[in-house]
């Protein structure tokens, strides 16, 4: 793995399963961009609409796929950062620009991976 | 064993998938919708061993699917479990009330997994075995026994696997009454095991139907006795309760007389409150209802097809 978040919570125990982790880590990594634009798009709404139900929605969601799936491939900074986020909403205390920061934060962690 | 996942994240699904294949699962099936679930399910031969649920999905969300997946013959039996991050707590509720076995967080741990297929392949060598002993006239009298159809009915399972998830603020806000049949060896004498499990579903209903508010969850926990979780915040008047038994069980007595089969005379106990359990573990919540209701339970009369609802306090020891 590069760069950032590297604690896993699995960590392998039989080359079948290491391999296929190596390969989902690649899978994962191939749909950043997809990730990383809709996280942005959602962001540029808000900072026009901070009201703007659907781009929270949609914050919301990809910050709950990505708590839950990154820790498992070795990306637990990541995981983390996601999974405060995705807490705010559970919590119904996420509101725009409060979730500015944090969404930053996990923006610049995941084009890091892009390096 | 035959797997189904769900989840809307293909990435999370293969996760899932070779984590299970590390522990020696290979026949697992994906979907990524709920609705996708359901084209897979009717359309297998089979039934499932087990599901894995992620709660949150668009559209059709994992609580759900996991009601409608209870209705269909390949997955009414099948442990569920429902795979979900830590905040998404305020879903256990609704996830167990709609008929999940247990739960499992996310992100994956190995350890947990392997703890849930544990469980899993225990639960199917139970339910084999039950299989065997369908037409045996002498089946096992303290088998906690599912209910299913039940209104609110859960596993004992569940509702341990639901006690232990609870964080300790809300599991305050429970209550636990223990239901006894008091008779239940000559209620279990000569009958075969599916005639013994649909006494126990009959009872099951009736006490589900006495409870005025509707109860959170009902189990039956082996022998002749229920548990019965109740809001704290909703109260529970035994005497009410009691009298509504004696009406609901004149009826059911009547049918039971009719075909010549044995009366269930019951026993309700007192609430019991988590308390000062705080350090036990929370499934005590169910054993001190049980107990309770055994030592400090009121019998419920009436006669066939006319209530009595008149109450006594008596022990309903075995």
């Amino acid at each position: 793995m590069s760069a950032k978040g590297h604690a896993t919570t699995s960590a392998p125990v039989d080359p079948a399963l290491e391999a296929g982790l190596a390969a989902l880590r690649a899978r994962f990594r191939a749909g950043l961009e997809d990730r990383i634009i809709r996280l942005e798009g959602a962001a540029m709404i808000l900072r026009q609409d901070a009201q703007a139900v659907e781009a929270l929605a949609a914050i919301r969601d990809e910050c709950h796929r990505i708590a839950g799936v990154a820790p498992s491939l070795g990306l637990a900074d990541i995981g983390e950062i996601a999974m405060r986020i995705d807490a705010a909403f559970a919590e119904r205390r996420a509101s725009w620009p409060a979730l500015e920061a944090p969404l930053e934060r996990l923006l610049a962690a995941l084009e890091g991976l892009l390096d | 064993m035959k797997i189904l996942t769900v989840d809307d994240d293909p990435v999370f699904l293969e996760v899932m998938k070779i984590e299970l294949a590390a522990l020696g699962q290979k026949d697992v099936r994906q979907a990524q919708s709920a609705a996708e679930a359901m084209r897979l399910v009717r359309k297998s031969a089979e039934p499932f061993d087990c599901v894995f649920l992620d709660v949150m999905m668009p559209e059709t969300d994992g609580v759900e699917l996991c009601a409608m997946l209870r209705r269909e013959p390949a997955t009414k039996s099948a442990p569920i479990i429902m795979v979900t991050v830590q905040t998404e707590i305020e879903n256990v509720d609704r996830a167990f009330a709609a008929g999940a076995t247990d739960y499992l967080n996310k992100p994956l741990n190995p350890r947990e997994l392997r703890g849930r297929l544990q469980m899993v392949q225990s639960l199917a060598r139970g339910a084999a075995a039950r299989t065997q002993e369908a037409s045996r006239p002498r089946p096992d009298i303290s088998d906690p026994l599912p209910l299913e159809g039940v209104t609110a009915g859960v596993s004992y399972l569940a509702m341990q696997n639901y006690l232990l998830k609870l964080r300790t603020m809300k599991l305050f806000s429970r209550i636990a009454v223990g239901v006894r049949i008091a008779n239940i060896e000559a209620i279990h004498k000569g009958k075969t095991a599916s005639d013994f499990h649909g006494v126990i579903l009959d009872v099951a209903e009736v006490i589900s139907e006495a409870f005025r508010d509707g109860p959170k969850m009902i189990c039956h926990a082996g022998g002749g006795d229920f548990v019965v979780l109740l809001n704290r915040i909703m109260g529970f008047n035994r005497d009410a309760v009691v009298d509504a038994l004696a009406v609901k069980m004149s009826e059911l007595s009547e049918l039971y007389a009719r075909t010549g089969e044995k009366v269930p005379v019951l026993g309700v106990g007192p609430a019991v409150a988590p308390g000062l359990m705080l350090f036990h573990p929370a499934d005590e919540l169910l054993t001190m209802a049980i107990e309770e209701a055994r030592e400090n339970g009121v019998t419920v009369t009436y006669g066939t097809g006319q209530p009595g609802g008149r109450t006594r306090r008596a022990g309903l020891g075995a």
